[in-house]
């Protein structure tokens, strides 16, 4: 069965036109067959009324004692047959017990054997033609002498019949076309405005920065109407949903920052505490016995590593912007890991690195690619014990750019895997997550065309691959 | 439109084509039959009695007329009545005297004058509408013609029926009796040989003034002739038998004919198709019923 609603339309429109022409033609059909018929057999029995005639006359001389002369019933006969419009193939006289009287020399065989007195008017089919016979009486009242046979030729009857039939096929045909290509018009009307709304909802997405449907008062009209509000209503939520997670991303940020600020602090934090121990020295060396050099110069090389520190910061937020650009993943790799290298000591890990020079840059904005770093490497810090391994790889299959942070930590239990993507959910302790970093990790790899994927096993650790689109 | 719907659609015009070629046949096969019914003439088996009518109508119009009362008495009596028919008036008689027939509808004229002839017996007469048995004799002309009463039928054309009827014999002089114009001061006088024929030619305006019964009279008004006169006459048209008749004929046919219920509804509408002459019902009659005519007959032969 067809599925769109304009083949629906015809099919349904013509299959009901068609079967309604079809039960009216034959209805008219065989209203004009039977008036045609009756028509025909009323003025066969008009001319055999017509030849009764003689024939009564004939019986009422009879009646009077006067001998009928030679050949006159014969003659009479011949006479209605020369002179009637219609053609007749043969006629009898015949009287109440059947005998005949006269006769015509046409056939009189094959009437007899197949046909007898039993109609006053009969069309059937002999020897390939086609036979109207009627039979009237000879009579005056009550008065019966017997009756006139005749037979008709029937065959222009059948034709007019046939032009009847093959009119009514045509016409009906002809109903049946042009109502179909009524309802096709009809139905290509409608279904167009319900195609542009069908196509505005497959295409939503694209249509949300389109001009509104034209709307009308009809149906389809009311229905473009509501698709509007209802593509008004979905912008605004597509707003306020990008805002919240807008909100989340900033919030993670915020995290991920105030971790990073704590591994910088305790970077700044020693050399700082080198500087003030060095200059108390200084200060409190009233007799000039220390070495002053040399704490000048521990005091130079922890400015050197603050500065250094500083220097990182500083290269980490001259990078962030919201303009999209040609970025490296490796670069954001090698950045990250600066800035957590005071926790990445801390815990005595060991981190490898193993990244290819030859990937090629993505086209986004480098925050996203810090972002997805960022979280990664601190999800395993967080994973790892002290002593453990962080491996970072980075390749390229020519499509993608693969991002690969592989840990030797705890690993993920099977029951928690199907849920870490999901945003709240931590199983870190109280305070030390937000239960949002991998999924705004997701959120930034799905939104960049890539895709995210781990292997995991518990206390083995965790590998997290990410394929990015290459430019 | 998909692939399928076309395959629907192309399959449902296959179908329909299907239809019209299956039902091509059937449509055009004028076949017909009605059944017909012959005449049942339930009484085919009775013996046959012939009845006569004299010649004052047609043939055609004595088969339209009588044959409904033929019917009628196929029924009523142990016989099959035929109708049978004489050129004269006089043949009716001879008819009769033969035995050709049993009973005759005669004129009274005839029966008067061939009653010892033919040894006739007058067995019923029949009565008018107003239930008498007395006959109207019509004087009629055209409606558009001044002519309105018999005094004004000097050096006019008139038509009268046989010379064998009452009318035809006895008119001339009656006109002559009644106002004085003679049978030479006519235009002219011409006899033929029925009723209708005299109304059709006065209606026709090949004469001016024809004399006829009165039920043909009635007819003729209502196709545009006038009645100028009327003659009454006390006896109407009989029914005569001859010595051939059997008596079980005779008294069937007298039962038959006085038991008609002439005020019946059931036979009104019969009696609707007999001449009107026959359709007001019978009385028994006898010979000295005639007498009237015998006087008139009289008054004839005592012309010079």
């Amino acid at each position: 069965m067809p599925t769109t609603l304009k083949s629906r339309l015809i099919i349904v429109f013509g299959t009901l036109l068609i079967g309604v022409l079809s039960l009216i033609s034959i209805v008219v059909f065989d209203e004009m067959k039977n008036l045609i018929l009756t028509k025909h057999i009323e003025s066969a029995h008009s001319v055999a009324s017509m030849g009764t005639i003689p024939l009564t006359d004939a019986m009422l001389s009879k009646s009077l004692g006067n001998p009928l002369p030679f050949g006159y019933l014969d003659n009479a006969l011949k006479k209605l047959r020369n002179e009637s419009s219609q053609k007749i193939y043969y006629s009898k006289f015949i009287n109440l017990s059947g005998t005949e009287i006269t006769a015509s020399n046409n056939d009189p065989v094959w009437y007899e054997d197949q046909h007898k007195y039993f109609s006053d008017q009969t069309i059937f089919k002999s020897d390939d033609r086609w036979v109207l016979e009627v039979v009237e009486k000879v009579s005056i009242s009550t008065k019966v002498w017997g009756y006139l046979v005749l037979g008709f030729d029937a065959g222009p009857i059948r034709n007019e019949v046939q032009r009847i039939l093959f009119f009514i096929y045509a016409a009906v045909g002809g109903a049946i076309l042009i109502t179909l290509f009524a309802v096709n018009l009809i139905a290509e009307t409608l279904t167009k405005r319900l195609n542009i709304l069908s196509s505005a909802v497959d295409e939503f997405d694209t249509y949300i920065i389109g001009k509104n449907l034209p709307d009308g008062d009809d149906e389809i009209g009311k229905l473009a109407s509501n698709f509007n509000d209802l593509r008004k209503r979905l912008i605004q939520s597509r707003q306020e949903l990008k805002d919240s997670e807008r909100n989340v991303f900033h919030a993670e940020k915020l995290v991920a920052i105030g971790r990073l600020a704590a591994g910088v602090a305790h970077e700044i934090n020693n050399p700082l505490t080198g500087i003030r121990h060095s200059i108390n020295n200084i200060l409190n060396d009233k007799e000039g016995t220390l070495d002053k050099d040399e704490y000048l110069s521990l005091i130079d090389e922890a400015l050197e590593k603050i500065e250094s520190v500083v220097s990182k910061l500083l290269g980490f937020s001259r990078r962030k912007g919201d303009k999209s650009t040609d970025t490296s993943i490796n670069d954001a790799i090698i950045t990250i890991t600066k800035l957590l290298d005071y926790s990445i000591q801390s815990k005595k890990i060991e981190l490898k690195m193993d990244l290819d020079s030859d990937i090629p840059s993505i086209h986004c904005n480098p925050h996203l690619i810090d972002e997805i770093c960022m979280n990664l490497i601190i999800n395993a810090l967080d994973a790892c014990e002290s002593g453990c391994k962080i491996m970072c790889r980075s390749y390229s299959d020519n499509q993608h750019v693969v991002l690969e942070i592989d840990d030797n930590g705890h690993g993920i239990q099977s029951k928690n895997i199907q849920r870490i993507f999901e945003p709240f959910f931590t199983t870190k302790e109280v305070g030390k997550g937000t239960g949002l970093g991998l999924y705004v990790t997701r959120e930034i790899v799905n939104g960049l065309g890539g895709e995210i994927d781990l292997t995991t096993q518990v206390d083995s650790g965790t590998k997290f691959i990410v394929k990015l689109p290459v430019s | 439109m998909k692939k399928s719907g076309q395959f629907y659609l192309i399959g449902l015009l296959i179908i329909v084509v299907g239809i019209m070629w299956g039902t091509y046949q059937q449509a055009i096969d004028i076949t017909t039959f009605s059944q017909f019914k012959p005449e049942k003439k339930a009484s085919l088996h009775k013996p046959v009695r012939y009845f006569g009518v004299v010649s004052r109508y047609t043939p055609r119009e004595i088969f339209q007329g009588y044959q409904p009362i033929m019917d009628y008495l196929t029924k009523n009596t142990s016989y099959q009545f035929e109708l049978k028919l004489s050129s004269s008036y006089e043949g009716t008689a001879i008819q009769l005297a033969r035995g050709d027939i049993s009973v005759a509808a005669f004129g009274s004229f005839l029966y008067v004058t061939h009653k010892d002839d033919y040894d006739l017996e007058v067995i019923l007469q029949p009565l008018n509408k107003d239930g008498e048995s007395i006959n109207h004799l019509m004087f009629i002309a055209h409606e558009s013609k001044s002519i309105q009463s018999i005094r004004d039928l000097e050096g006019l054309s008139i038509v009268l029926p046989s010379k064998e009827s009452l009318t035809g014999q006895w008119m001339p002089l009656y006109i002559e009796q009644t106002t004085g114009i003679k049978f030479n001061d006519f235009n002219s006088i011409e006899y033929v040989s029925h009723h209708t024929t005299v109304a059709e030619l006065v209606l026709s305006g090949e004469f001016d003034v024809g004399v006829v019964k009165e039920p043909v009279a009635e007819m003729a008004i209502q196709k545009g002739l006038k009645i100028i006169h009327s003659v009454p006459v006390s006896a109407t048209s009989p029914l005569v038998i001859s010595a051939n008749t059997d008596s079980i004929t005779k008294d069937e046919i007298i039962d038959a004919f006085l038991s008609l219920k002439i005020q019946s509804n059931e036979n009104k509408d019969f009696l609707k198709n007999w001449d009107e002459e026959f359709s007001y019902g019978f009385k028994r009659s006898t010979d000295a019923d005639y007498d009237p005519i015998r006087k008139i007959l009289k008054s004839i032969n005592n012309i010079p």
